[in-house]
């Protein structure tokens, strides 16, 4: 019985302890979203099919514990939104945590209540020296493989990326700009041309890759005709890159 | 250049079927005649005692007992019951077979692990513009799966359950690998929205323009924004999780369903493995889709309705919450698990196992039906009007046979190879699942089995959607998916009967059978072949027409045009911008963009559909887009015309009140409201 209650309450103490992560210490990227992973996804559908095993003489094995956790966790997340919603709750980590957590107790206290027996779990012991050999070396093809199509999309989506130029009126006399730059790994400098009626101003930005600019461009006195902005790469020639038109 | 790529892949396909089948004959040859004397695989086809040793695969850590009554030692690894200890006493010790069954595993899993960096590698090809990319990704694909498909076809082989998880969690990996930034598919952003929608109104059911009917099975969506607040990742990596689980999980209650019916791991491997080459299982059930988790569930539900030791403690709860979970989470998976539980019962009463097994069976399929029914009168009665038009489509292909407008004529864009690639692999399938069929009945003695496999024929049903109906390729494409699950088990069966041990060329034959399927279902499933790899953009294509600047183009109007603003796009720009934005994204009104002139016509469109933005890509005039239109409906004229002319693109340049207020190059985005006074 001792074992049996330190399995469960191995389970409880962890979504305990996440519940109170959720609630009260701030996300700390990467590092908190995988600790915090198994509170979604395992947790409460692994308490659950827990519940509902009761005493028997042999449980289920491994991959059928694992597909039925993962199933009753998803479940729990699609059913227990509508109970939220239900009950007038908003969607937000508050909540989910604490319906995670109320689902977990429960789901504890029915498998000890019907004597469920703690999962069988696989032996652990070390691979032999080939089989982790070779586990490693497929982990590390898996993860060349990840990076090759990472670095090769993100190229693509950086080389010879547009440079934005937009324009939008303030008020009379006024508009905004906003320039992008979307170029490869390098500093660009434009020019942006304005011009209202008659008048042309000019200025140079300097902006680095996937940098933005916004600005405010006053034109000295309300335009009825066209803003025209232009956006050139400084030192080109009169062919504009870029061209917005404002009424 | 397509002539020798057909003759590459064929010979490479050969080459390793030869290669693969030479290492095991070898294999066998080294631990003795360990086919002599065994009975077949089959329950009810061999003798009484061995049948009975057969009924289940023990479990792991259990002892396992020889035909004998021997006892072994606890196995660490579990022995598959087609091999259930009636062997020669001229053959290896248990721990050799034990550490071949092992060191093959080990070899596939590796030699499947080549083949993801090999397709991974074809991918940035296909980026790079290189011409080999998609030899290179066929060699990669076949890789993948040839290897795990035969250590899981193999005879004797153990522990069949990993071959199968490593299957589906590589084709996991290479479905991320073909957009490892962001979502890309117009069905993915849709879902998209309305998980923002969720995340930023903190509650469910918040109309979304892009999908309507999204909002009312918001079972995906509840799943990943749970994850996303609980651990404050992104939607895209959240949701690439939630999908990637229910993939693998899926391939794991596959396998686990078949073995529970068939009492077989052997058969259990190969039809999760069959199951998982479905046209649209790599790719589309493994994207940002609500029928993603939807097949876990229902693939639980089966699974626990057909136990053969059915508890109202223990199986029905589970079967109970894996149906409410599906009528949330998608529409057409849930009727299917109803149909399909119902289905079972029938054809489970007709064999008279009415009382054991067939009233729980036709129990669990009214309740899929009742719960489903009131979810949709309830919460998303839009649902019969989402549905009708499809379902009617199918209808009317049968009835009219197939004189229906909008079907897609077979090879009708596609080179010959791919279409005598699909054809080879439909057709053996067809075999498979025939004699599958056949087999099931003349010598399994179990009901469920025989059920499944009659179920199977309905692929041949498939077909038929296919061929007759508008929008078959689409409408048959998604339905195969369920067809799968015992179309697969029928042609396991047939695979299994067709390699027997000591027949070295029938293990090739059924190596080749499989490979054939597996290839057949590529070429005629997702990514179309215009966008097998990705790299080269296709004007309104599907990923292949996501391109950076079109991204950046509905990212900015989704953050600075009004919340409830109308913007006019082509196909693709206005799935980003329905998945980015709460515009309203209308892609239904090509005259704007094909007309000549801003005449009259235009401007009386415009202030009838409210139009404040229209988003152009000037591309449009030097590609006609890979998947025949530009917009969701085009007249005859504008189906017939080449490309819109530039100038007609740029009409609205100089227009007093138009204001051009963005341009990234081909995209430029008009706002139309001083026009027509909106």
């Amino acid at each position: 019985m001792a074992r049996r209650v330190r399995g469960h309450a191995a389970i409880l103490g962890y979504v305990c302890l996440a519940t109170a992560a959720v609630w009260f210490a701030p996300p700390v990227g990467w590092v908190s979203a995988l600790l915090l992973l198994p509170l979604t996804i395992v947790c409460p559908g692994y308490a659950l099919v827990h519940a509902v095993e009761g005493r028997r003489e042999s449980g289920s094995d491994a991959l059928e514990l694992a597909v039925l956790s993962l199933m009753a966790s998803f479940a729990v997340a699609a059913l227990g939104g509508l109970a939220l919603y239900g009950l007038g709750l908003t969607l937000a980590a508050k909540s989910w945590s604490i319906l995670i957590l109320l689902i977990t107790i429960a789901s504890v206290a029915v498998a000890l209540y019907r004597g469920t027996d703690r999962m069988k779990a696989p032996r652990l012991r070390l691979p032999a020296p080939t089989t982790l050999a070779i586990v490693v070396g497929a982990c590390g093809l898996l993860a060349t493989a990840g990076v090759v199509a990472w670095s090769s999309e993100k190229r693509l989506r950086h080389d010879g990326l547009v440079q934005q130029l937009a324009a939008t009126r303030m008020r009379p006399g006024a508009i905004r700009v906003s320039v992008r730059n979307g170029e490869t790994a390098r500093v660009a400098r434009y020019r942006v041309q304005v011009r209202a009626g008659n008048r042309t101003t000019s200025f140079e930005l300097m902006l680095r890759p996937g940098e933005s600019w916004s600005g405010i461009r006053h034109l000295g006195h309300p335009s009825r005709g066209p803003v025209t902005v232009r956006l050139f790469p400084a030192g080109a020639s009169l062919s504009a890159d870029r061209k917005v038109v404002v009424w | 250049m397509t002539r020798l790529t057909t003759r590459g892949f064929l010979l490479t396909v050969v080459y390793l079927g030869h290669l693969m089948v030479r290492a095991i004959s070898h294999q066998r040859d080294g631990i003795g005649r360990v086919g002599s004397g065994l009975v077949s695989n089959w329950p009810g086809a061999g003798p009484r005692d061995a049948v009975a040793a057969a009924v289940s695969a023990p479990p792991q850590g259990a002892p396992t007992t020889t035909a004998g009554g021997t006892l072994c030692a606890p196995c660490p690894i579990t022995l598959s019951a087609d091999q259930p200890g009636v062997v020669s006493e001229a053959a290896v010790s248990p721990r050799v077979r034990v550490w071949i069954s092992a060191a093959s595993l080990r070899v596939a899993l590796l030699l499947a692990s080549c083949g993801v960096l090999l397709v991974s590698v074809a991918y940035a090809a296909g980026r790079s513009g290189r011409p080999w990319a998609e030899v290179a990704f066929w060699c990669g694909d076949l890789l993948v799966f040839v290897p795990l498909a035969i250590r899981v076809l193999r005879p004797g082989a153990g522990r069949r359950g990993i071959p199968v998880l490593a299957q589906a969690a590589f084709q996991s990996f290479v479905g991320w690998m073909y957009s490892p930034v962001l979502f890309k598919f117009p069905d993915e952003l849709q879902h998209r929205r309305t998980a923002e929608d969720i995340l930023q109104q903190h509650t469910l059911f918040h109309p979304s323009a892009a999908l309507p009917i999204s909002p009312g099975f918001p079972g995906l969506e509840e799943i990943t924004t749970a994850l996303i607040s609980v651990t404050h990742l992104g939607v895209f990596p959240a949701g690439l999780i939630v999908v990637g689980l229910a993939h693998v999980g899926l391939s794991a209650a596959v396998y686990l369903l078949v073995k529970g019916i068939a009492h077989d791991d052997r058969i259990a491997g190969v039809a999760a493995l069959v199951f998982a080459t479905n046209p649209h299982n790599a790719f589309f059930n493994a994207m940002f889709l609500y029928e993603a988790p939807a097949l876990l569930f229902m693939g639980v539900a089966l699974l626990m309705a057909t136990r053969d030791r059915f508890r109202a403690s223990r199986e029905l709860p589970l079967v109970v919450l894996s149906i409410a979970a599906v009528c949330v989470t998608h529409h057409v998976t849930a009727a299917v698990t109803a149909l399909v539980l119902l289905a079972l019962g029938v054809l489970v009463s007709l064999q008279g196992e009415f009382r054991s097994c067939g009233a729980r069976l036709l129990g669990l399929g009214a309740l899929g039906a009742a719960s489903l029914t009131g979810w949709v009168i309830g919460v998303a009665p839009m649902t019969y009007a989402y549905l009708s038009g499809p379902v009617g489509n199918v209808i009317a292909g049968f009835l009219r046979e197939g004189s229906v407008q909008g079907k897609d004529e077979i090879g009708a864009s596609v080179s010959p190879t791919w279409t005598a690639t699909t054809m080879v692999g439909t057709g053996v399938m067809a075999i498979l699942v025939t004699s599958g069929c056949v087999l099931a009945w003349r010598r399994s003695t179990r009901p469920v089995l025989r059920a499944f496999t009659v179920l199977g024929l309905a692929f041949f049903a498939m077909l038929g959607i296919r061929v007759l109906a508008a929008n078959g390729a689409d409408l048959s494409g998604r339905l195969l998916t369920y067809v799968y699950v015992f179309a697969g088990t029928a042609a396991a069966v047939a695979l299994v009967a067709l390699w027997k041990p000591g027949r070295g060329w029938r293990a090739a034959l059924a190596v080749v059978a499989i490979t054939l399927v597996f290839a057949g279902n590529v070429t005629s499933g997702w990514p179309a072949p215009y966008e097998l790899v990705p790299g080269q953009f296709h004007v309104d294509g599907f990923e292949s027409g996501v391109d950076p600047a079109d991204t950046e183009a509905a990212r900015w109007i989704a953050n600075r045009a009004p919340a409830d603003s109308t913007v006019a796009c082509d196909f693709t720009l206005c799935s980003l911008v329905g998945g980015y934005g709460t515009q309203r994204a209308l892609d239904n009104v090509p005259e704007v963009f094909f007309a000549g002139a801003v005449d009259r016509s235009v401007r009386t469109l415009l202030a009838r559909e409210g139009i404040d933005f229209v988003v152009v890509d000037r591309r449009m005039s030097s590609q006609r887009p890979v998947t025949g239109n530009y917009f969701e409906q085009e007249t005859p004229d504008q189906l017939r015309t080449a490309r819109p002319p530039l100038w007609s693109l740029e009409k609205f340049n100089g227009l007093r009140g138009v204001s051009r207020i963005y341009d990234n190059g081909p995209i430029a985005i008009y706002d139309m409201r001083e026009l027509w006074g909106g």
